[in-house]
This record gives structure tokens, C-alpha cells and sequence, in this order.
């Protein structure tokens, strides 16, 4: 049987317009319901931030005081720890030298091959020693050199004045018109008297009593660039050679810090016309004991 | 009836128009507002945690008090200790003419230093060391007057820019070494300080040099000036003193003293 539609389009129509206005509606209550749903777990991570961020501030604001707390312990210890740790500086400053001297003490040939004549800390860093001695040949120091080298533990650089070898020719000395000198070589000294015989001077200086003014060289200024006073000389009827070193510890003296100093002003404090000071004592007396040296 | 002129297409577009509205309000007006307030809680709390906002750094900086703490007391147990051993105990006189002339005896402190320190040299002798020729250890007025007692914060013999010379003559190295040693030993004259040891010549002349200064910090601070002496009417300055003299002996300078005192 077939159906004839006999009511108007428009009723149908309506029919369909509210049906779909309920749709939307129903779209709108799911739309605001996931809405809300996001809104209630953005307030919840709000609540949650809030949280762990005030505890984290209470963390931050102990560890503050934490903090001040240690800036006002060396603040208000700060002027005793000044005075102590310039003590401290002092004493470990004093037994420096002796340090840094034994060091190179006991660097040194056991066999006097090398007798020292001086010794000296560079004024700025007190990490390089300068010293002057005298080897019983070329190859006794160079030996010396090498051990000094490869003993890194100690020692950062090493290096020694040793005169250069050159050749002359005789004829050319004999010359008139006067050749090129001969070579430079430090002028052996006049002994001094005494010196203990055989004191090997703790291993380090060797007694000489004295004497053996290295000049510098006697022979004219030739190919040589050695320093004033190494070269060939004698010592105590030996032959050998004056040379200069200088030897750059690993660690400076005291670990390097600088002389330590009380910077609280000096012993007169000076008001308005004071009265100048009484000369200072007389000048060290020259010469001293015989045969001192005074050379190198 | 008139027939409804609302059709399917408005419907829809009153839909879209509602679900936007709805979620434009929703969204702006609760949702955004709280999501923004937690990165501004979270950017703080990064923030705290960056300037020690966790159990460890509090941890840490309690640790650090407490070591801090513990180095105080250290540091002034070891003062005490070496304010005890190295610096003279002045006791100051709040009367300074009396603490000048009469009590404390400024005036003398340079004179008992520099025999203490020369004898403390001489004494010596039997451990290998002589002062060469000449070495003597002159100090100056420790205050040119009265009221000068009250700069005596800190004092440095000789004074703070001149070191004694000293240069001596020692039997063997070990004897200069044992001597170089020493210095820390000494009690009750200051805190000394030796400075360009320079080593030279053999045994048994074997020659030490260096430089000496004695640090002095007083236990006691010292009184404040006493207003009604030492009235300034602008004297002359005092005139320089004379250099010392060269003397192979290294006997006194015997330089000049100094002009008159001005202002008293």
C-alpha cells in the first residue's frame, strides 16, 4: 500500500528543527562538561603548584639563613681569623727557606763533584733559586744538570751558564794588531786561609775556607757568552769549573703565598712635628773574616 | 499558522555560536587564568630551587654552618695560642703620661727589644752563629709622644717599611738551617718574619743574610688620646735624622737628632 504524506512540509520541518536544537544543546552540556572538567584539574594543578611552591621557598628561605648565618660567622671572626692566619702565614713563610735550601741540599752529588758557593730565592715568586758553584769538570756539572731535569717531582725548569767551547787559533794571538781574545774563562781567585780540611760541609757547601775570588775572566772578551766568573778555575789545587744555575722549584716557597706582612702601621706613628730620628745603625762592616769570599 | 521561518542551517549556526560562546567563557575565563597562575607558581618554585630551594642544599649549608662554626672555634683557640706565644702582653695605662714614663715605660719598649733581640743573636754563638761586624738592630721611638700611645694598634720593629739587615756568619748549612728555624720559637717579642735569605760562601764562614721584622699585635687595644695634652700651636716639623754611619764596626749611626719638636 503506498503512503501518501498528507500533512504540509513545514510540520515535518519543525519536527526536525527541535530534534536538532536538542542535539546541540546536548552538544553544548558535553562541550561546558569537558570544559569544567578541564577547569576543576587546572585548579587542582594550581592548588598543587601553589603548594610545592611555598614549600620550596621555605626550603630556599632556610638555606638563606643557612647562608647568612655562615656570612655572619666570618664576618665577626674575620679580624681574629686575620690575625691568626697571619701567624700561621708567618711561621710556615719562615720554615719555608730552610725548606727550599735542603731541597737543593740534598739534589746534590753525594761525591763533591759540585761544590756550591751560593744560593738565592728570586725576590718576586720565591720559586727560582740562583746558584754559583764550582764542578770538577764540564761533565760533572752537565751530569748534575741532567739529574736536576729529570727529577720533575722537584724541579719545573733547570738551567746552567756553562761557557761554550771555541778554538783559537795560536796565530792569530800572536797577532800585532791584536786578534780576537782569548775566551773568557773566570779568573781563578787567591785561597783564603782556613777551611776545616775534609768538612764536607753537610753535603751541601763544601769547606774552602774562603777565598777563590772568581773574577771575571782575565783573558779579553772573546766567542764565549758565559757569565762573569764561570769558566775554567781551581779550587783548593783542582781544576774545574765556576758556573751559574738557576733552578725553578715546583712549589714555591711556602706554597707561594706572599711575604706575609701586618699592615697595622709601624712601630712611630708620626703627630705633627715630631723630632727625626736618631741615625739608624752604621753600615755593615766590610771584609769581616779572612778570606770570605767575595766573588760569584 | 504561519509557517516557522527558522531553519536547520540557523540551528546550526546557533549551535556553533553557543558552543563557542560556552567555551570562549569557560576557557578565558577559568581555565587560561589558572593554568597561567601555575607556570608563574612553577617558574617560582624554579626559581627557589635555583637559590637552594632543596632538601639537599639545605642540607648542605646546615653542614656548612656547623663547619663554620667549628673553624670559629678553632681559629680562636689557635689565636689565643699564638697571641699567648709570640705577642708581648702590654697592659696599657688609661693615664698615658704615666703609661709613657712611668708604668708601661714606652718610652724604654724600643731599648728592651733591641737588647732582647741582640742577645737572643749572641746566644747563638754556641749553635754555630755570629752576627758578622756590624750587624746591630736599632729601633725607633716606638711613640714620639705621650699620645702616640693610642695609634699603637699594631706595631713593627723596626718599622714597617725597613726590616733589619741582618747577616751572619755560620759554622755549616745545618747550623744556618737551625737557625733559619728558629724565628717560630721565639716568645713573648712579636711575630717574626725573615725575608730574602740569601746564602753564600763556605764553612765554617759561611755567610746568611736576610731581612728581620718583628710584627706586633697588642692584646690590649690601646687608650684614646689624651685631649688635654699635647696642644698643637703649629711648631716647626721635626728636622730628618742623620744617616748612619759606615762604620766597619757597625757601631751606632751617631746621626744627627732631629730638629725640635713642634707643637708642644
Amino acid at each position: 500500500m503506498l503512503r501518501i504524506e498528507l500533512l504540509p512540509d513545514y510540520i515535518g520541518d519543525k519536527n526536525k528543527i527541535r530534534n536538532l536544537g536538542l542535539l546541540w544543546v546536548a552538544g553544548v552540556v558535553v562541550v561546558a562538561g569537558l570544559l569544567l572538567a578541564m577547569n576543576s584539574s587546572a585548579g587542582k594543578a594550581n592548588e598543587d603548584a601553589k603548594a610545592d611552591r611555598a614549600a620550596k621557598e621555605a626550603l630556599k628561605a632556610t638555606t638563606d639563613k643557612n647562608k647568612k648565618d655562615i656570612a655572619d660567622e666570618q664576618h665577626n671572626r674575620a679580624v681574629i681569623e686575620s690575625k691568626q692566619k697571619f701567624v700561621l702565614n708567618a711561621r710556615t713563610y719562615n720554615d719555608g727557606w730552610a725548606e727550599a735550601f735542603e731541597t737543593i741540599r740534598d739534589v746534590k752529588p753525594a761525591d763533591n763533584s759540585i761544590v756550591l758557593d751560593s744560593m738565592a730565592l728570586d725576590t718576586a715568586k720565591h720559586q727560582t733559586v740562583s746558584l754559583t758553584g764550582f764542578g770538577s769538570d764540564e761533565k760533572a756539572v752537565v751530569r748534575w744538570w741532567m739529574s736536576l731535569r729529570n727529577n720533575t717531582a722537584l724541579f719545573d725548569h733547570v738551567n746552567f751558564d756553562l761557557v761554550p767551547h771555541a778554538w783559537t787559533p795560536v796565530a792569530d794571538q800572536a797577532s800585532n794588531m791584536g786578534g780576537p781574545g782569548g775566551f773568557g774563562s773566570g779568573g781563578s781567585g787567591g785561597f783564603g786561609s782556613g777551611g776545616a780540611p775534609g768538612n764536607k760541609m753537610q753535603n751541601m757547601l763544601t769547606a774552602m775556607g774562603g777565598g777563590m775570588s772568581g773574577g771575571s775572566g782575565g783573558g779579553m772578551s772573546g766567542g764565549g757568552r758565559a757569565t762573569a766568573g764561570n769558566g775554567p778555575t781551581d779550587l783548593e789545587g783542582h781544576h774545574g769549573i765556576n758556573f751559574t744555575a738557576a733552578v725553578v722549584l715546583k712549589t714555591a716557597l711556602a706554597g707561594g703565598i706572599p711575604t706575609p706582612s701586618w699592615s697595622g702601621g709601624g712601630a712611630a706613628p708620626a703627630p705633627t712635628g715630631m723630632g727625626g730620628m736618631g741615625g739608624m745603625g752604621g753600615g755593615m762592616g766590610s771584609g769581616g773574616a779572612s778570606g770570605a769570599k767575595t766573588g760569584a | 499558522m504561519k509557517p516557522s521561518r527558522i531553519t536547520a542551517m540557523h540551528v546550526h549556526i546557533g549551535g556553533i555560536v553557543v558552543i563557542l560562546l560556552v567555551a570562549l567563557i569557560l576557557f578565558f575565563g577559568m581555565i587560561r587564568p589558572k593554568t597561567q597562575d601555575t607556570d608563574l607558581q612553577n617558574q617560582a618554585a624554579a626559581s627557589a630551587v635555583s637559590g637552594g630551594g632543596t632538601k639537599a642544599d639545605n642540607k648542605k649549608t646546615a653542614a656548612d654552618l656547623v663547619k663554620e662554626k667549628k673553624n670559629t672555634k678553632q681559629i680562636q683557640a689557635d689565636w689565643l695560642v699564638y697571641q699567648k706565644k709570640y705577642m708581648p702582653d702590654w697592659k696599657w695605662e688609661n693615664n698615658l703620661l704615666a703609661a709613657y714614663y712611668l708604668t708601661n715605660k714606652v718610652n724604654d719598649i724600643p731599648a728592651q727589644f733591641g737588647h732582647w733581640i741582640t742577645d737572643w743573636y749572641d746566644a747563638q754563638k754556641r749553635d754555630g752563629i755570629t752576627r758578622a761586624p756590624g750587624v746591630v738592630f736599632p729601633i725607633p721611638p716606638l711613640a714620639t709622644d705621650p699620645n702616640g700611645i693610642a695609634a699603637l694598634t699594631s706595631v713593627t720593629f723596626p718599622t714597617a717599611k725597613s726590616p733589619w739587615k741582618v747577616s751572619l756568619i755560620c759554622q755549616t748549612f745545618d747550623d744556618a738551617m737551625a737557625h733559619l728555624r728558629r724565628f717560630n720559637s721565639m716568645v713573648g717579642h712579636g711575630m717574626p718574619v725573615v725575608d730574602g735569605v740569601t746564602l753564600s760562601g763556605h764553612s765554617p764562614e759561611l755567610m746568611l743574610n736576610y731581612n728581620l721584622a718583628l710584627y706586633i699585635i697588642p692584646i690590649q687595644p690601646p687608650p684614646p688620646a689624651d685631649t688635654r695634652i699635647g696642644v698643637s700651636t703649629g711648631g716647626n716639623a721635626g728636622g730628618m735624622g742623620g744617616m748612619g754611619g759606615m762604620s766597619p764596626m757597625g757601631g751606632s749611626g751617631g746621626g744627627m737628632p732631629g730638629g725640635a719638636k713642634g707643637g708642644k
